[in-house]
Parts: C-alpha cells; sequence; structure tokens
C-alpha cells in the first residue's frame, strides 16, 4: 500500500505551487482507504452470500442445522442480513464516498487518521457481530439485532469517525458547489444517525443490576438489554428505523454512488440538474413516513397504517426520478453496453431499482399487503432491491475502480461479463422461485373449501409445498455466489500486476474563499435558489435533518401521548420472572424470524389462529416481538392452542416427530441446556426500570423464587403428561420457554375477577416467609389440588 | 485535472456551467409523465384519506371482520346455529354426515395434537376416544361442557378456538367414535357409561334421527 500524506499544502506541495506563488493548493487523493474499503466489500460480500445460501439450504432441507445452538436459522438468519448490508453494501458505500468525496471536494480527506479509524472500527462492529449473533446475543429487532455495546460503537464510528471526516472535507473543499452525489451522502449520515439513536434507546439489564445490587451481572446479562418501547410503540419506531434502513443505507448512498460512477463509466453528461433536485427532496421527505407499512392490519392504529401506505405509493415517482436520470444518462452510450461489463451492471442495477420501487408502493397498499404480508413475497423483493440494485450497483463500482486503484488493467473483461450473466440470471432464478412460493403460501392461507372451512387448515400443508421452490432458490443464490468468487479471483489477478509503487498524482486547485455574492434575492420561483444551498453544507445538512425529521416526528408523538392509540385491557399483566426469561430465550434464539405473534384482522387469520391481537396486549412486550415472516405459524394465541407443556418439550426435540415435513430445526440441545435463574433478578429489575409493574418481585430474591416455583411447576405438568422426571426438566431453559409460549395470548380470556392485581403472579410467598429454596412438597400440594379436577 | 470524460453529441442540449471532476449536466426538462403520475398519487393518497377515515360509511377493519365472520358462520352451520348449546344441537349435528365430517375436520385441526388421527389417544396426552369407557364426562351435555370449560391441566377449554357450534360438531364426531376401538387404542381409563343417545344400539347414533 501505498504510504498516506496528509493534506498540508505547505508540507506537501513542490517548491513554488503553494498558494503563495500561483494562488494554487496542491493536495493527493488518499486512495489507500478506498483500497481498503473495496476490498473489504468483496470478501464480506462473499461472507454475507455464503450465510445466505447456508440459510437457503437450511429452508429446503432442516438437517443443514446441524442440531447446534450456533449454526441454527434462527440466529443465522440476522447474521446473513447484517452482513448483507452492514458490511458488504456498508463497506460498498464508504469505498464509493471515500473516493468519489475526495474528487467532488477537490480535496483530501479531511483527517487520514480519521478514515482509518472508521475503517477498522467498522471492520471490528462486522467482526463482533459475526461473533455475537450466532451466541444468540442479540436485541430481537430485525436489522438492528446487535446489542447495546455495539450500538455504542456504531454510533462513535458513524459519527465521531465517519460523519465528522465527511463534514469536515466539505467545509474544506475546493469545488464551490455540492454535485448532487453529495446531498445524498449528506442525506445518508445525516439520517442513519437519527434512525440508529432513536432505535436503539434501551437499559442494559447487567447495568441495571449491577446499580441495583451492586453485585457483578453474568457476561450474558451484561449484554442484555431492553429497549424503552413496548408493543405498538416499539414496532413503530422499529419500522420507522427499519424501512429508512432500505432508504438511508441502501437507497441513498447507492443513487449518490449512481451519480458518480454512472456518468464516469458511460463519459456522458447527467440527464437533468432539475430532476436531481426535485426527486432528491421529495425522496428524503416523503421516504421517511413509510414505515408503518411494514405493520398493516396488525394492532398499530389504522391512521398510522394509513400514513405508511400514501406516503410510499407518493415515493413511486421520487423514486423513479432517480432511474430516469440514470438511465437517460446512457442516451447517446446504450452501443458501449454490448462490450462494455461495467455499463451492464449499472443498466441492470438500475432497472432493478426502478422494479423493486414500484414494487414496493404495490405491496404497501393494504389490500396487496393483506396476501403479501408474512410470505416469501416480501424475501423475493427485498432480494430484487438487494442483490439487484445494491449488488450490481456495487460490482459495476468495484469493476471501475479496482483497475484505477490498482493502478493496472483489470485481467478480464470476459470474467467481468461472465459475473454480470451468473449474477443476473442468478437474481431472475432467485426471485422467479420465491415470488412462485410467496404467492402459492399466501393464497393457501386464505383458502377455503366449498363448505366455508379452511382448505389448509393445517399449517405444514401450506409449507411443504414450497419446498421445491426453495430448492430453486438455493441454485439461484449459488450462481449469484459463483459470480462474487469469479470476481474476487479477477480482483487478486488485478493486483497481482499492480505497480511496486502506488503513483499518487498531485493535484492542484484554488482555496474556496467565501462564497461571493451576486446581490440578488433567490426565491423559490428564480430558479438558483437551489445553486446557492449547494454552495452551503452546514445550512444544506441542516434543511435535510429537518426534512427527514417531520415525518417521524408527525407519527412518534401521537403514538407516545395519546391514551386511546393503545388501549388498555385490565386482564394484562407483566410477564412472570419465568416467562420474561422465557421470553429471552425466544429472542436470543431468533424465533420471531420464523414466527410472527401478531394475528391481523382478517377472517383466514382469525379463524386459523384465533382472535386477533389487540394493541393493549402486548404493552409489556420490551421488544415487541409481532415478527415480520411466518415460516412457521403465528404464536401469539400458542398459550391458548396449544399450552401443552410435554407437547412442546416432544417438539422442541424433534418437531418433525410431532409435525411430519416441519422445517424447523431441532433445539434437543435446549432440553439439557441449564437456565440460568441467577441473571432473572436482573431482567426483572431493568423491567422494573422500564416502569413495569413488578411489585413485590423486585425485592431480595423474590424473582428468583418466583421463577424456581413456576419452572418446578412447568416440569411437574411435563412429567404428569408422561414425560421426563421433574429433576430432568426443572433448571432447564426449555422449560423457561415453555412457561413463555404456555403464557402467549391468554390474558384477553381472563377474568377480571380472577386476577388478583394487588400480586398477579399468583400464588407468590413474600420474601420474609420464604428464605429457604422452594419446598417441593408444598408446591406439589397444590398441585394436586389442581390436578383433583381430573378425576 | 481530470479530463472532461463526457462526450458531446451532435443531437445533445446545451450543457449547464457544471463540472464536478470532469461529471457535467444538462437540465433536460423532467418528462411530464413523471408529474403527472405523482400529482396522481398525491390525489389517490388524499381520496384514500377521505374515503376511508373522514367518511361516516365507510367501516372500520373490524367491522369488516365481523362482518365476513357471520357470512362463513352462516355458510357453515346454517341452521344449527340457532340450537341452544345442548344435546339438540349434537343431534341435529349428527342428521347430517358433512356435519360429523366438518366434526373431524375441527377435531384433526385442533385435537390430534393429543387425542390423534380418529382419537386412539397418546400416553400422558389424551384419552382414548374409541372405546366405551370415560374418565371426566357421563353424557353429551358434559361432553360440552368438558370442550367449553376445559378440565385439569391437560385439557383446556376450547372456548377462544372454537364457537358453540363447532364444539357441537366436535361432540358429534366424537360421539361417533365410541366403540370403534382403534387398533392403536392405548388402555382404557375411567368407567362404562351408558350409550349417549338411550334406544340406539350402541349409542353412537340418537334416536330422534329421521334419514341420517
Amino acid at each position: 500500500m501505498a504510504s498516506s500524506t496528509h493534506d498540508s499544502p505547505a508540507a506537501t506541495a513542490p517548491a513554488g505551487s503553494g498558494p503563495g506563488a500561483t494562488g494554487l493548493e496542491s493536495f493527493r487523493y488518499d486512495d489507500a482507504i478506498v483500497r481498503l474499503f473495496a476490498w473489504a466489500t468483496v470478501i464480506w460480500g462473499i461472507v454475507a452470500f455464503l450465510a445466505g445460501v447456508f440459510i437457503a439450504i437450511q429452508m429446503a432441507f432442516p438437517a443443514a442445522n446441524l442440531g447446534l445452538p450456533f449454526t441454527s436459522f434462527g440466529r443465522l438468519r440476522p447474521l446473513h442480513t447484517n452482513a448483507a448490508i452492514f458490511a458488504f453494501a456498508g463497506n460498498s458505500i464508504f469505498a464509493a464516498i471515500y473516493y468519489s468525496t475526495q474528487r467532488l471536494c477537490k480535496a483530501r480527506m479531511w483527517s487520514d487518521k480519521l478514515s482509518r479509524l472508521h475503517f477498522w472500527g467498522w471492520q471490528a462492529i462486522i467482526v463482533s457481530a459475526a461473533l455475537t449473533l450466532p451466541l444468540g446475543i442479540t436485541q430481537g429487532k430485525e436489522y438492528a439485532e446487535l446489542e447495546w455495546p455495539i450500538d455504542l460503537a456504531i454510533a462513535v464510528v458513524w459519527v465521531g469517525f465517519f460523519g465528522v471526516n465527511f463534514f469536515m472535507t466539505l467545509i474544506n473543499r475546493r469545488e464551490r458547489h455540492m454535485y448532487v452525489a453529495l446531498w445524498f451522502y449528506i442525506a445518508t449520515i445525516v439520517t442513519v444517525a437519527m434512525l440508529h439513536v432513536f432505535n436503539n434507546i434501551w437499559v442494559p439489564a447487567g447495568i441495571a443490576h449491577l446499580i441495583k445490587n451492586g453485585e457483578m451481572p453474568s457476561p450474558e446479562l451484561m449484554m442484555k438489554s431492553y429497549p424503552v418501547y413496548a408493543g405498538v410503540q416499539d414496532a413503530l419506531m422499529q419500522w420507522w428505523y427499519g424501512h429508512n434502513a432500505v432508504a438511508f443505507f441502501l437507497t441513498t448512498p447507492f443513487l449518490g454512488l449512481m451519480y458518480y460512477f454512472l456518468p464516469k463509466a458511460a463519459e456522458r453528461p447527467v440527464f437533468s440538474y432539475k430532476l436531481s433536485i426535485i426527486h432528491f427532496w421529495s425522496l428524503v421527505f416523503i421516504y421517511i413516513w413509510a414505515g408503518p407499512h411494514h405493520l398493516h392490519y396488525t394492532a398499530l392504529p389504522d391512521w398510522a397504517s394509513t400514513l405508511g401506505m400514501v406516503f410510499s405509493v407518493m415515493l413511486w415517482m421520487p423514486s423513479w426520478g432517480g432511474m430516469i436520470n440514470g438511465l437517460l444518462t446512457l442516451r447517446g452510450a446504450w452501443h458501449k453496453l454490448a462490450a462494455d461489463p461495467i455499463l451492464k451492471f449499472f443498466v441492470v442495477g438500475v432497472t432493478f431499482y426502478g422494479m423493486s420501487t414500484f414494487e414496493g408502493p404495490m405491496l404497501s397498499i393494504k389490500l396487496v399487503n393483506q396476501l403479501s404480508h408474512y410470505t416469501d413475497w416480501t424475501i423475493a423483493h427485498v432480494h430484487s432491491g438487494a442483490l439487484g440494485w445494491n449488488g450490481l450497483m456495487t460490482f459495476g463500482m468495484l469493476y471501475w475502480l479496482m483497475p484505477r486503484l490498482c493502478q493496472t488493467e483489470l485481467h478480464s473483461k470476459k470474467l467481468a461479463t461472465l459475473h454480470f450473466w451468473l449474477a443476473t440470471l442468478g437474481i431472475a432464478v432467485y426471485i422467479l422461485s420465491i415470488y412462485g412460493a410467496g404467492i402459492t403460501q399466501g393464497l393457501m392461507w386464505r383458502a377455503f373449501d366449498e363448505t366455508g372451512r379452511l382448505a389448509y387448515p393445517s399449517f405444514i400443508e401450506t409449507v411443504v409445498v414450497l419446498l421445491p421452490m426453495y430448492w430453486i432458490r438455493v441454485i439461484g443464490g449459488t450462481m449469484f455466489m459463483v459470480g462474487a468468487l469469479i470476481m474476487l479471483y479477477n480482483f487478486v489477478q488485478t493486483w497481482r500486476s499492480r505497480p511496486d509503487q502506488y503513483d499518487e498524482p498531485i493535484h492542484q486547485a484554488p482555496p474556496l474563499r467565501a462564497p461571493k455574492e451576486d446581490g440578488k434575492k433567490h426565491t423559490l420561483m428564480s430558479g438558483d435558489w437551489h445553486r446557492a444551498w449547494e454552495r452551503r453544507p452546514v445550512k444544506f445538512s441542516v434543511f435535510v435533518l429537518i426534512g427527514v425529521a417531520i415525518g417521524g416526528i408527525v407519527e412518534a408523538i401521537p403514538m407516545f401521548l395519546v391514551k386511546s392509540n393503545i388501549p388498555t385491557i385490565a386482564t394484562v399483566t407483566p410477564y412472570t420472572p419465568l416467562e420474561l426469561a422465557g421470553r429471552d430465550i425466544y429472542i436470543a434464539e431468533g424465533c420471531y424470524n420464523c414466527h410472527s405473534q401478531m394475528i391481523r384482522p382478517l377472517y383466514a387469520e382469525t379463524v386459523r389462529y384465533g382472535d386477533y391481537s389487540k394493541p393493549g396486549e402486548s404493552i409489556y412486550d420490551h421488544p415487541f416481538q409481532w415478527g415480520s415472516r411466518r415460516i412457521g405459524p403465528d404464536l401469539a394465541r400458542e398459550g391458548v392452542t396449544n399450552p401443552n407443556a410435554f407437547w412442546h418439550w416432544q417438539h422442541f426435540e424433534n418437531p418433525t416427530l410431532i409435525t411430519p415435513g416441519s422445517i424447523m430445526p431441532s433445539y434437543a440441545w435446549m432440553l439439557t441446556s441449564p437456565l440460568n435463574f441467577n441473571d432473572i433478578k436482573g431482567r426483572v429489575d431493568a423491567m422494573a426500570m422500564l416502569g413495569v409493574p413488578y411489585g413485590p418481585l423486585v425485592e431480595g430474591d423474590n424473582a428468583i423464587l418466583h421463577a424456581r416455583e413456576q419452572a418446578y411447576k412447568v416440569a411437574l405438568e411435563i412429567e404428569t403428561q408422561g414425560g421426563p422426571a421433574i429433576a430432568e426438566t426443572q433448571e432447564t431453559k426449555a422449560v423457561a420457554l415453555i412457561a413463555y409460549l404456555q403464557r402467549l395470548g391468554t390474558d384477553l380470556y381472563k377474568d377480571p375477577d380472577e386476577v388478583d392485581f394487588e400480586d398477579p403472579f399468583g400464588g407468590f410467598i413474600p420474601a420474609t416467609t420464604s428464605t429457604d429454596p422452594i419446598d417441593p412438597d408444598a408446591a406439589a400440594t397444590e398441585q394436586t389440588e389442581v390436578s383433583r379436577a381430573d378425576d | 485535472m481530470p479530463e472532461d470524460t463526457n462526450t458531446k453529441l451532435p443531437t445533445d442540449p446545451e450543457l449547464l456551467d457544471h463540472n464536478y471532476d470532469g461529471i457535467q449536466e444538462f437540465d433536460n426538462p423532467t418528462p411530464s409523465w413523471w408529474h403527472v403520475i405523482f400529482a396522481g398519487t398525491m390525489i389517490f393518497s388524499l381520496m384514500y384519506i377521505a374515503v376511508m377515515h373522514l367518511s361516516p360509511i365507510t367501516k372500520t377493519r373490524y367491522e369488516k371482520l365481523t362482518k365476513t365472520e357471520e357470512a362463513a358462520l352462516e355458510k357453515q352451520f346454517g341452521e344449527l346455529r340457532n340450537l341452544p348449546f345442548d344435546e339438540t344441537k349434537v343431534a341435529k349435528a349428527l342428521e347430517n354426515e358433512q356435519w360429523v365430517g366438518m366434526g373431524e375436520a375441527i377435531f384433526q385441526e385442533r385435537c390430534v395434537l393429543c387425542h390423534d388421527v380418529g382419537g386412539p389417544g397418546k400416553a400422558g396426552l389424551g384419552l382414548n376416544l374409541t372405546d366405551n369407557v370415560y374418565k371426566n364426562i357421563t353424557s353429551v351435555q358434559e361432553i360440552l361442557t368438558v370442550l367449553d370449560e376445559g378440565i385439569g391441566v391437560a385439557m383446556p377449554s376450547q372456548r377462544a378456538n372454537l364457537n358453540q357450534t363447532e364444539m357441537a360438531l366436535v361432540t358429534a364426531y366424537v360421539v361417533t367414535l365410541r366403540d370403534t376401538n382403534h387398533p392403536n387404542g392405548i388402555a382404557p381409563e375411567g368407567v362404562e357409561i351408558p350409550p349417549f343417545f338411550e334406544g340406539s344400539a350402541s349409542g353412537a347414533e340418537p334416536e330422534m334421527t329421521p334419514g341420517g
């Protein structure tokens, strides 16, 4: 790697070319940092694709879960999504931004040190994600799974290293106006920072435990945190974040990338500056409102759902503005397409952008969403965006960039063209099969026979028919991955023919003095108002921040302040300590990746799963677990429809034995894995800190005692039903998870007269009288009373 | 400085005075269809809000659900729905093979986890329903009560899963299971009880059966 030189004219400029002599400043661009990000993109891309192919195989062939905790689908799916978004796409946009920003600003990045801290900090975050997610350390919110210490690191690296470096470079630029690519970079940095911070406000359970009890928490508890939001509010915040991660991590920076690299590769001017302005501002303003379309027909109030839908529909043309500007920039360059793999990648990438930004608004329409939600249709949609738009645009950029960064010719244009065809056909095979799977399953879920009953009442019938399509998906994904491996080979060969020493040309430009004011008043109609904004990076960024803040504020504030949005239900009480521990296992295992907990008020759902979910039912759900995909059935009323403890025990051990054809992995290890009862205290303390009314359970060791008592009851139930002896089950994680599942959805059917609101945790013995461990005989006596009813 | 990489074609419009690292820009007008569709989506949005949220005659999603449910129940159960929740409802259901079949379908959805397909039972989970001894019930009426209220820890109330007509249909199917003596049936538990419907040979058929 070439040595990096600081952008200090006095120190680096050759004699006679300093500002004093000619009015010009000399500077070099830092391409070494771009090389780092470019290679990281290639490597992490392959890791993300490999993880994707692996979990795709698990869907078709559950034995590929290998029966190990850290290789199960529920833990690896977040690894795949995080690797694809934050490692592959993340490094890709950093490579694009570091290369183009320097050239568009005629300035080296402000600080080489911050550039390196950004690079190595980001890679450390990726590595920590790759370690923690398979260990089940997760916040359980999609694309925001990383636990609180990593969240803090992301904030520091994104704002403190990347943001500061980028904005200081803008401020110290030598180009008077900011080009459209920079506008999109600004929107990216500002908005992602806002989304990340507000969606990740949590209470770390370990810290809460330490403060309250002065005891060191276990490492597992130390890593655990609960969001301050619960239920409906958490869902709104999460999808405000989740949807705009798509918008401001996978769309705006890639539009910026397109605006720089596409005209460069096509050697054509950008089609329309006017269009750039109108589609930039309409896109950033409208996008932020769209999040609630992920929550149609859920317990989210209908007005918020409608806002999410109509703003998604209005987003269609702002998105297509980017596509038009990309495709029409190629006017006059179409003849090059046949010979140039880079332009091929860009054209198909932009086309995929157009397709998915038409499909997105369509899917956001409630009636369409009724069919598509919880099915593979969504998976097909995101992959046409992620593989087609983010993937192909990244590959196009890398093929343009790598020879320039390595200062040599690309090793093989033929291999690049082969990569293009493998990737494009791979995407086609992937998405067509998964569209088929999604629509098939969606239609089966809502099909009724001639007597008016569900045509496919058992869920498994709607799963087994998808398996052929899941195998075809594996083929498509493998083609895409093989293409990326060919790219890796091509780049390694290119890199091997690099010069011994990279040339670092010196560039010259006059420094930027205070902007010349022309004395004219800039009004909206005079046409050059935006030109003035382009001279003011700070003002521009503030306007962007205001633009993206409005939508979130309008949707979030009423949800937090207006009580009627979330009517309370008298019989809904907090989870017991054991159920809470079980819930944390549910989250850690990533059960939410395959099971929703949200029955929509649609007859096909209420008849299959039970009464629809009410907003008041999830007020103690920190975080909410409504889910987004039903690879398995909804569990919102599992405690009502299937409370049988031994059934669950056997089902964890071997799902296919209970449900032939089930694609759920075996969780046999959970039947022997011990539950850490001492941690439960910290979990309850953290929840209490968030305002969950735990009453006497926060005193002393009450939470632990209560959990042991309930674990004993569940274990007794398993034994009574013919399962293993109490001693073998009552200390296991499975028992806690069963307790949680038995509770799900039951509160709604309780008689308010029978709930003791002073002590909703039934049968709890105050701390003063029960410092001894639970007396099994006492608990057994109680159990006998219950079972007497059998006779 | 990098060269301008942009090629100029004779048909090109005038370039703007913009040059960023060699990238230049035209100022072509946005296609008119773009404006038309954009405005169209805004008008659609306003109309959608007006119709769905501001109009007094538009039903909420919950009202729509109730209506759909009502229609579906009428289609499935017809005259059966209005009978009281007791033996008469079960007797009526037994008149019609299609209704008993529906009871079997519900049994398949909700009961086979513990009682297994055809009702032989599963050790520790659910009783054998195909013999002639019963542990928790002595009459058709009590089958309904067990379904409605549940009994003990193993047999949960089905109130949240099934409506009363559905419980009657399952009961009808369970009545027909008596004395079928499933080959995989688990050991009998409980005591022999009188026929479900007096006068019928096995007790499986109600006396008042006119034609079914």
